[in-house]
């Protein structure tokens, strides 16, 4: 059965919906997430294009403005609530996680 | 020492793992893509180096924008950010290299990756292989069709065959796309589930191989034609064909250089395409009739018998004949008809088929055609007829068989068998053995 879309956020996803809490353009996001996560994620040009395109359908995140080429975005309500969500689902299974291995870990 | 270069390109669309690695050997050797064209791609001489290069697909983008739309450029800003530079682009396909060191990829989200390559191949690679299978579907069916209804005039026509090799070769190339493209894609999206990306597999051997078939094929059927005098319409198919191509192909580029909107120029391509196409076949046939026509009729003697050799008359007859040939049968066809309107009750009428198959695995196919019971619209009742043995020595024959009608009756036409060809004949008149000898002479055996 086909997942819901945005039910559960990829890591990538995760990231650029967090760069958003401030207003940021592409080109931010792609400098941004690296340095949030010490290079240990980096996202695609095309896959940030993709992806910003889908939020904004979602009604995820908003276009703020526009200068130039260049198009920025903010973080709406219901990105926030799809954020906290996977937040949320990320804490819960790292709880399980110390649940299960707590004593050793 | 030139300076930039032209190549064909044969990967499929979605085959970006496979133009990939192209484009990276490509570099290596000098040559960086600067221009993807309709049938060639160009390439600049560079000085050779290890370039990374991403293909990447952007469905919103059609090969009838007069240039990068807004979107467009602000993701062509976004990859040039991270050191990715366009190096060519047609259509949804957009083509980059970076010259850093492992660069981070355009694409790093397989399930995205492949949703851009089909709704991209949705606007282009599978419309145009859809609808070029169907073609060529259609073209092979007929033929099938006409195979079955006359296996001797289908199979002696070199226009038909070559034809024919063709379609199936476009039905077979669209077919090998297609199935690879949608298992491709299957394998794809399972892969992108567990996070991981496809490469795509190119069948690059089976387009050379079609390639290599097709080219020697339709020079050798044009060959074929200029042969038989139909140099006229073959030319002038060619030269339509080609002037089609170009008319559209270059009202699409004009419009898009006068910055005509996708969507105008899309619709006005198509107009042309449909209103030259039409233009075209109502032209060339007109050039085939006219060149058929223009072919002087058959004097009695290139008839290889006429009624003058078997019966002692002197009417004046009309004659037509026709000759057909290719690797697997050569077929001659011939009649003798009075046409005076004073002598059409008395003057006997004569006509033939030959056929010299060169291919001994048709022969049984062409007597059974001949010798199978068939039925017909003869004025305006249905005939059926079929065929009983006779003694076939007095035609020098293997074997002979005459016509019979339903009730039994038999006919003034015959079917022989020789060692290399079977003849037909219809006569108005029953021969004398004398005069089945000299048809079994003059039909049975020599070139035609």
């Amino acid at each position: 059965m086909p997942r819901e879309k945005f039910s559960t956020l990829t890591e990538q996803m995760f990231y650029v919906l967090l760069c958003l809490r401030e207003e940021c353009c592409g080109m931010d996001i792609l400098d941004r997430v690296p340095a949030m996560t010490g290079g240990r994620v980096s996202v695609g040009s095309g896959t940030l294009y993709n992806l910003l395109e889908q939020f904004v359908e979602a009604g995820m995140i908003r276009e703020t403005r526009t200068q130039g080429r260049k198009r920025s975005y903010l973080l709406t309500e219901y990105g926030r609530r799809v954020l906290d969500k996977e937040y949320q689902r990320i804490q819960a299974q790292a709880e399980d996680y110390r649940r299960v291995f707590g004593e050793e870990g | 020492m030139r300076e930039t270069k032209r190549q064909m390109n044969l990967h499929s669309f979605y085959d970006h793992t496979g133009i990939e690695a192209h484009l990276r050997r490509m570099a290596e050797k000098g040559w960086l893509l600067c221009e993807i064209g309709q049938f060639f791609w160009h390439y600049r001489r560079i000085e050779p180096k290890t370039l990374t290069f991403s293909v990447c697909y952007f469905p919103k983008a059609t090969i009838y924008d007069p240039g990068p739309s807004k979107q467009q450029e602000e993701f062509y800003d976004l990859c040039a950010h991270v050191g990715w530079t366009l190096a060519g682009s047609s259509g949804q396909l957009q083509v980059f290299y970076n010259e850093g060191e492992n660069p981070v990829p355009i694409d790093t989200d397989p399930t995205l990756e492949v949703d851009a390559i089909h709704r991209s191949a949705k606007k282009s690679f599978l419309l145009s292989n859809c609808l070029l299978g169907a073609v060529g579907l259609l073209n092979v069916g007929q033929f099938l069709f006409r195979l079955r209804s006359d296996p001797i005039r289908t199979l002696s026509n070199a226009a038909v065959l070559v034809s024919v090799l063709a379609f199936t070769l476009v039905l077979l190339n669209c077919g090998v796309e297609l199935a690879s493209y949608f298992l491709w894609r299957r394998r794809a999206l399972k892969a992108a589930a567990r996070g991981e990306f496809l490469p795509t597999r190119n069948h690059l051997w089976l387009q050379w191989l079609l390639l290599a078939i097709i080219l020697p094929a339709a020079v050798w059927g044009a060959a074929c034609l200029f042969g038989d005098g139909l140099g006229g319409v073959t030319a002038a198919s060619l030269i339509g064909t080609v002037l089609l191509l170009a008319a559209v192909l270059g009202i699409r580029d004009a419009l898009k250089k006068k910055n005509a909107s996708a969507e105008t120029n899309r619709a006005a391509t198509m107009f042309a395409c449909v209103a030259l196409s039409i233009l075209f076949a109502v032209v060339v046939p007109r050039f085939a009739v006219s060149a058929l026509n223009s072919r002087p009729d058959p004097v009695p003697e290139d008839l290889p018998l006429t009624v003058g050799e078997l019966l002692a008359v002197n009417f004046t007859y009309g004659q037509s004949m026709e000759y057909l040939h290719s690797p697997l049968l050569a077929h001659l066809s011939a009649r003798q008809y009075s046409w005076r309107w004073e002598e059409m009750d008395d003057a006997p009428e004569l006509s033939y088929g030959v056929t010299v198959v060169k291919a001994p695995f048709l022969y049984g196919v062409c007597k059974n055609h001949l010798l199978g019971w068939r039925e017909y619209l003869s004025s305006v009742w249905l005939r059926r007829e079929g065929t009983e043995p006779i003694d076939p020595a007095p035609w020098g024959a293997q074997e002979a068989y005459r016509t019979v009608n339903k009730y039994g009756n038999p006919r003034d036409e015959y079917v022989l068998c020789y060692p290399d060809r079977v003849v037909e004949v219809a006569l108005d008149w029953t021969p004398t053995p004398e005069q089945m000898a000299v048809i079994g002479e003059k039909l049975g055996r020599g070139p035609l």
